[in-house]
């Protein structure tokens, strides 16, 4: 598919390729949560020509709350799917334990490459971070409950860390020590070893 | 490199089109502001119409300038935005009789900033409706066209 493309389109069509499912999913999950709100809460609306309008403030500023929640729920889920493959099922640096357990349960589809893990990471982060500034500029401008935000704000930061983490097991120390990692011995016990020869 | 320039030009706008969709729908959740919505209610030498927020179910009153049978009250039924930009409001108000005839009509109005009543004498006309425009939270100025007459009422 991607053959005659050049490298830098090549990329791009596999992000797009990886956005196609989280931004139908997260747009689902804010009408599906719109209506749930809406019936929830019994709110005074209706749909015009130039969208949903609600006729009080509260009432709109209650669904735009709960909905933002709803999707932001939603990148939350994906974000936690994300973070345990990089954490648990990274091709890299897997625990061989767990690879093999996998692999007797014929699980093998769960451990991930780095690029797939990495393209998904930026698609799902991008949604985080996009989501939480909305909100904070939303909140700032009393179009949405505050906490929300800092909420958003919280889960972004913390998934950003773990990614950044993961990125360090992966590009991060030497080869040295990576040998030394997936054969879990320590630098001591390796001196030992090279010295009996 | 035209051709690279234009593919990369694409899918980027086709990346930004995804990344932008799930915020779409909060762009278009709207509300109009409480003070423009307006409703009315009838006393018993007077009608009054006043800013009120949309939805409130008003007061039945008998108005005595009409023959007694005539006690109505009214809703507002919808407020709705029908230019964006000059925040043109129309709600329809559904007027109930005593006698089980009922009508559903419309009242323009544009209204005041200094002034969020009138009153209205219902002697000889009543309103049926109204319209607002204005623009953002800012109306200018208030206009009520009666258009039914006691007469028309006891149809």
């Amino acid at each position: 598919m991607y053959k005659n493309l050049p490298s830098k389109s090549k990329t791009l069509t596999k992000l797009i390729d990886k956005a196609i499912l989280p931004a139908i999913v997260l747009t689902f999950s804010k009408i599906i949560s719109l209506i749930i709100v809406n019936q929830k809460f019994r709110l005074n609306w209706q749909v015009g020509t130039s969208g949903i309008i609600y006729t009080s403030k509260s009432d709109f500023v209650l669904a735009n709350t709960y909905s933002s929640l709803f999707m932001y729920f939603s990148i939350m889920a994906g974000l936690l799917l994300l973070l345990i493959k990089a954490v648990r099922w990274h091709s890299t640096h897997i625990d061989p334990k767990v690879s093999a357990r996998l692999h007797f349960r014929k699980l093998d589809f769960l451990v991930t490459e780095s690029l797939d893990l990495y393209l998904n990471t930026v698609i799902w982060l991008g949604y985080s971070w996009l989501a939480t500034a909305l909100m904070l500029i939303q909140s700032y401008y009393n179009l949405i409950l505050p906490w929300v935000s800092y909420i958003a704000l919280f889960v972004s930061i913390t998934a950003t860390i773990f990614v950044l983490l993961d990125i360090e097991r992966e590009f991060g120390g030497n080869a040295f020590d990576k040998v030394c990692k997936r054969e879990s011995i320590s630098f001591l016990d390796l001196g030992r070893i090279l010295k009996s020869g | 490199m035209i051709k690279r320039l234009i593919i990369n030009t694409f899918l980027f706008a086709v990346f930004g089109i995804l990344l932008a969709l799930p915020f779409l729908p909060s762009k278009l959740l709207k509300y109009y502001p409480q003070k423009n919505v307006l409703s009315a209610v009838a006393r018993n030498d007077q009608t009054l119409i006043k800013i009120l927020p949309a939805g409130d179910m008003l007061q039945m009153v008998a108005v005595t300038a009409f023959p007694q049978q005539f006690a109505y009250y009214e809703r507002i039924l919808e407020v709705r935005n029908f230019s964006g930009r000059d925040m043109l409001y129309k709600a329809a108000v559904f007027v109930n009789f005593v006698n089980g005839k009922n009508a559903q009509a419309e009242v323009e109005a544009v209204f005041n900033n200094n002034s969020d009543e009138i009153v209205l004498h219902p002697g000889e006309k009543a309103y049926t409706g109204l319209k607002v425009l204005g623009r953002g939270d800012k109306v200018e100025k208030v206009e009520v066209f009666l258009n039914i007459s006691a007469k028309d009422v006891q149809k």
